[in-house]
């Protein structure tokens, strides 16, 4: 690592900590109470920092602390349900060993009972009475993970979750959801867009392609990547072409060098680009953007699979 | 036989609802004695021909119509920010935003502050630099919160028309002393158009209910238009960004249609109506501007006060999808 990278990445921890929240994690913004989301990624970025060890306990303990009983977690206090910011903390407290893994455990079980909504019979046969041009592109028989209980599955929760899945596969041995994580990788081939990346989950409305993003796309094929593929590949081309582009952003350039550094290539440009973001606008306080960089930087190694 | 998706939805809705249900008949959709409509309503049309010029006096122009006192009241301001779009025909343009938040401070109002949820993708930062919104909002130390990641309190629905019980509202939009939605005026391949009223999705919590804000579309997006604008215990105020609208496959993939008008007004029903007049279609038409019409405010053009330049003047035809040509003023 760059010296200017060193400093940049003590500089992110450092205003990390600052904007602690009152309740011990770490919200979506200075001033906002700790989230699940914010505070696993957080955890993550601290733990690639030996002298942060303490700082690290502390968010470990607030996540474990928050753990619903079912085994999931809710994005804030005061929301009623488990919710997608599950597999970011399994993924955050599957590397911490002891209590903490037992937690990640429970959380896998409920992310496992966890199902986007399927069609009904009726629905799905009336499906198939619409015009070709009136239906969206995508399969819906294809069962990821959804955002909020009883809805549909999309890509960046069901990309989450199956990269916090292939993370356990190790500790789950037998129990490990193998069709689950199928099923999965199925689901994000089928809402691939044309130009190769992903963007929420749709790849055409009314017979109209849709584009990608980059920060989804790279969320996708963080899942996808001990999948190497044609279309795999045609993914990374996308992104690659993506993050080109002048117009981007923290959280975009940091979950881009993620990707290419858990994909071997050399991230050090891309970094350039994030720090030079950085100053520019801050990322404009946004936490998870922070942690994310703050990764980039240091510690993209806790997302690739062994 | 050949269905349409809006046929398909409508058909797949029923019969969940009717399961649900039981197949007993359904019960109202609102209390009446809940809600109280005015007699008539005042909506301005402003004409403002493009945006380069000054925008802050039509705006004050428009303000001083209405009795909403902004002094000492803290004013979040809620445009429609979506996709970054080059043309600047998806979002609300930010000099809209930019003169709306210098008008306010100019009566005096104690803060304003600009929020959005945006419904497709999570990346403020990208849609907020892209489109040149950030450099205003640092330039005029105007603060912005993402509503999809702000604190959040349930809300039981006070309207019926979907099954949800409950939703969650964020802290900033229930703390402010007047919302203002900022739509732009544009067709919608849903819902016919998106105005001030369907503007309120953006505010329903994407890190509760994900990206899309497909809870809202599984309940039915007409409904969970009129039952976001029944039970938001805020005052509100809209201000339509119809200086370039969109027209035909809206609200992100239409073309670009120069209107040059600023639409305002307290009534968020008789707003939109007024909107969809302007753009040749006929609000009675438009479910959810009908149902809203029922208990929400006024969607009859004689119950309307028109302010400014008279809508017919200004009147443009706005293309549709061909789904929606039942919709046109006849």
């Amino acid at each position: 690592m760059v010296a200017s990278h060193s400093t940049a990445a003590t500089e992110w921890i450092d205003r990390l900590l600052q904007s602690r929240a009152a309740d011990g994690g770490f919200g979506a913004a200075p001033g906002q109470p700790g989230n699940s989301e914010s505070t696993a990624l957080t955890l993550m970025a601290l733990r690639a920092h030996p002298d942060r060890a303490a700082d690290a306990d502390r968010a470990r303990d607030w996540l474990v602390q928050r753990q619903r009983d079912d085994g999931s977690w809710a994005l804030l206090e005061g929301a009623e349900d488990g919710s997608w910011v599950t597999p970011w903390a399994i993924l955050a407290l599957q590397a911490e060993g002891g209590a903490s893994f037992d937690a990640a455990k429970r959380g896998v079980d409920w992310l496992v009972r966890r199902e986007g909504r399927r069609l009904g019979l009726v629905a799905r046969v009336m499906f198939q009475l619409l015009p070709a041009e009136e239906r969206t592109s995508l399969d819906p028989q294809l069962v990821g993970w959804p955002w909020h209980d009883g809805s549909f599955s999309w890509v960046e929760p069901t990309s989450v979750s199956v990269l916090a899945l292939k993370h356990m596969r190790g500790a789950l041995a037998d129990r490990f959801p193998a069709e689950r994580v199928e099923q999965g990788e199925l689901l994000l081939y089928d809402r691939q867009c044309d130009d190769g990346g992903w963007n929420y989950g749709n790849r055409a409305v009314l017979g109209e392609e849709l584009h990608a993003y980059p920060d989804v796309t790279a969320i996708a094929l963080l899942a996808l990547q001990d999948r190497p593929s044609e279309r795999t590949a045609k993914g990374i081309k996308s992104l690659e072409q993506m993050l080109a582009s002048d117009e981007s952003s923290g959280l975009a350039l940091a979950l881009g060098c993620l990707c290419r550094s858990v994909y071997g290539g050399d991230a050090t440009a891309l970094r350039e680009r994030l720090l030079a973001r950085y100053r520019r606008t801050g990322f404009l306080g946004e936490m998870r953007t922070l942690a994310l960089a703050s990764l980039a930087f240091n510690g993209a190694e806790k997302l690739k699979l062994s | 036989m050949k269905t349409t998706r809006r046929e398909f939805l409508e058909a797949a809705a029923i019969t969940a609802l009717g399961v649900a249900a039981g197949c007993r008949s359904d019960p109202p959709k609102f209390d009446p004695r809940a809600f109280r409509r005015e007699e008539r309503s005042r909506v301005a049309v402003i004409e403002a021909a493009k945006y380069e010029t000054d925008l802050v006096d039509p705006i004050l122009r428009g303000l001083r119509e209405f009795d909403i006192a902004p002094r000492g009241r803290r004013i979040v301001l809620k445009p429609n920010i979506v996709e970054f779009d080059p043309a600047g025909v998806i979002n609300t343009h930010p000099r809209v935003i930019e003169a709306s938040a210098e008008a306010f401070l100019r009566l005096d109002a104690s803060e304003v502050i600009v929020a959005e949820g945006p419904g497709h993708r999570r990346d403020n930062e990208y849609l907020l630099s892209a489109s040149g919104m950030a450099d205003i909002l640092k330039e005029r130390r105007v603060r912005y919160v993402d509503l999809n990641f702000d604190a959040v309190r349930a809300l039981p629905l006070r309207s019926r028309y979907t099954p949800l019980k409950q939703l969650y509202f964020p802290r900033t939009v229930l703390d402010a002393d007047l919302l203002v939605s900022m739509p732009k005026l544009k067709t919608h391949h849903w819902v016919g158009v998106t105005l001030s009223m369907k503007n309120l999705f953006g505010i329903i919590p994407s890190s509760i209910y994900g990206w899309p804000k497909n809870v809202l579309h599984w309940a039915g997006i007409e409904n969970s238009i009129v039952d976001i604008n029944s039970t938001l215990p805020v005052s509100r105020f809209a201000l339509v960004d119809g200086i370039i609208g969109m027209e035909g496959n809206g609200p992100i993939q239409g073309d670009a249609k120069a209107a040059g008008v600023l639409v305002m007004g307290a009534d968020f029903a008789a707003v939109d109506a007024t909107c969809a007049r302007l753009m040749r279609l006929d609000p009675t038409k438009i479910e959810y501007l009908a149902w809203a019409g029922e208990f929400l405010g006024n969607i009859d053009e004689n119950r309307i006060d028109q302010i400014g330049v008279a809508p017919s003047i200004v009147q443009r035809e706005f293309k549709v999808l061909p789904q929606f040509d039942r919709l046109r003023i006849v």
